[in-house]
């Protein structure tokens, strides 16, 4: 079978050219636009994961702070309610208490009131039979 | 006789074999082929160098997937922003609570703190609280000094409470002569929290 040399050659041509310009078009425009928004998708992304993993070291120390104090801890034995300390103290059993309560970085008071019975004025010689009416509430975190 | 048309069938249309054609449209065709193929090498040499770049995006997203890789990552984007949104909200709660706390005795602290000072330079000055009362918004110390003269450095105690309190207040509310020149002064330490 024998074909027109002409058109043979024309048709050739034409389907040369318009390859080069599909296969330019395709490398020059759909490839890279397609690695550059692959790599500036990536890039947000691994800002993202970095961001979340640096939030996540955060929490984990905060929490780690939180469960370390001893103090937090100790505390529900004292507790007379839900969060609540309502009774009288002796001197040596409420400076403990009240020295943990303020040195204490994760026990946060609600209400409190500290009311010192002894002979007043007279409190020096005397300190040591004082009775300490104390109300305490503490909060709780919320997450 | 001239020789000059040797040629006699001058209108003969000049003819090509389809075999000659398809080896012509073949060659015609390699530079097509060449671009596509460095195309195809240079996205999977840019794609390794985007996955050694990012390598904890490519342990979510597959390299062998990477005609999807977009929407999987799109989607990795929302994800990511959901879970940050709630992992910060969960670390405010817990400097809020820590600011709370640290407001919620804070006052105490530097009072105490100012009695322990003035007690360690003075030896003849003594402190004794009597009553302290705090709520969800006021605290109240009613506290009492033993000396010959008034130790307490109460603009002290002001600029350290103005740190995290608004409007604290302490005054001198009276004065008692205990004996001889040994008094005792009554100070009142109040405020919002």
């Amino acid at each position: 079978m024998n074909l027109n040399r002409r058109f043979s050659i024309i048709f050739i041509i034409i389907i040369l050219i318009t390859s080069i310009f599909f296969a330019l078009y395709y490398f020059l425009i759909i490839q890279r636009s397609f690695i550059e928004h692959l790599d500036k998708e990536t890039k947000q992304l691994n800002e993202l994961i970095l961001l979340y993993e640096q939030k996540e070291n955060e929490l984990n120390l905060l929490k780690k702070d939180f469960q370390s104090d001893t103090f937090r801890k100790e505390l529900p034995k004292y507790f007379d309610s839900k969060n609540i300390i309502n009774r009288s103290f002796e001197k040596s059993e409420f400076l403990g208490l009240f020295k943990g309560l303020l040195n204490s970085r994760t026990t946060l008071i609600e209400q409190l009131e500290i009311r010192v019975n002894t002979k007043f004025p007279f409190v020096f010689d005397r300190l040591e039979e004082a009775n300490i009416d104390f109300y305490l509430k503490v909060g709780d975190l919320i997450e | 006789m001239k020789l000059e048309k040797l040629n006699l069938y001058t209108k003969k249309i000049p003819k090509i074999s389809l075999q000659k054609f398809l080896v012509y449209l073949a060659i015609a065709l390699i530079p097509f082929i060449s671009i596509m193929f460095y195309s195809f090498v240079w996205s999977q040499w840019k794609i390794n160098e985007i996955a050694i770049k990012y390598p904890k995006v490519f342990n979510i997203v597959s390299v062998n997937d990477i005609k999807n890789a977009p929407q999987i990552i799109k989607s990795e984007i929302v994800n990511y922003n959901n879970k940050i949104l709630g992992i910060t909200k969960k670390i405010e709660s817990y400097h809020d609570y820590y600011n709370e706390t640290l407001r919620s005795k804070y006052f105490l602290q530097v009072l105490l703190n100012e009695f322990n000072n003035i007690t360690s330079e003075n030896n003849n000055t003594e402190f004794f609280i009597d009553f302290i009362q705090l709520n969800s918004n006021k605290y109240f110390v009613r506290f009492y000094e033993f000396s010959e003269s008034p130790q307490l450095k109460i603009e002290d105690i002001i600029k350290n409470l103005k740190v995290i309190y608004k409007d604290p207040s302490i005054y001198l509310n009276s004065t008692k002569t205990l004996f001889g020149t040994f008094k005792m002064f009554e100070y009142i330490l109040e405020g919002s929290l």
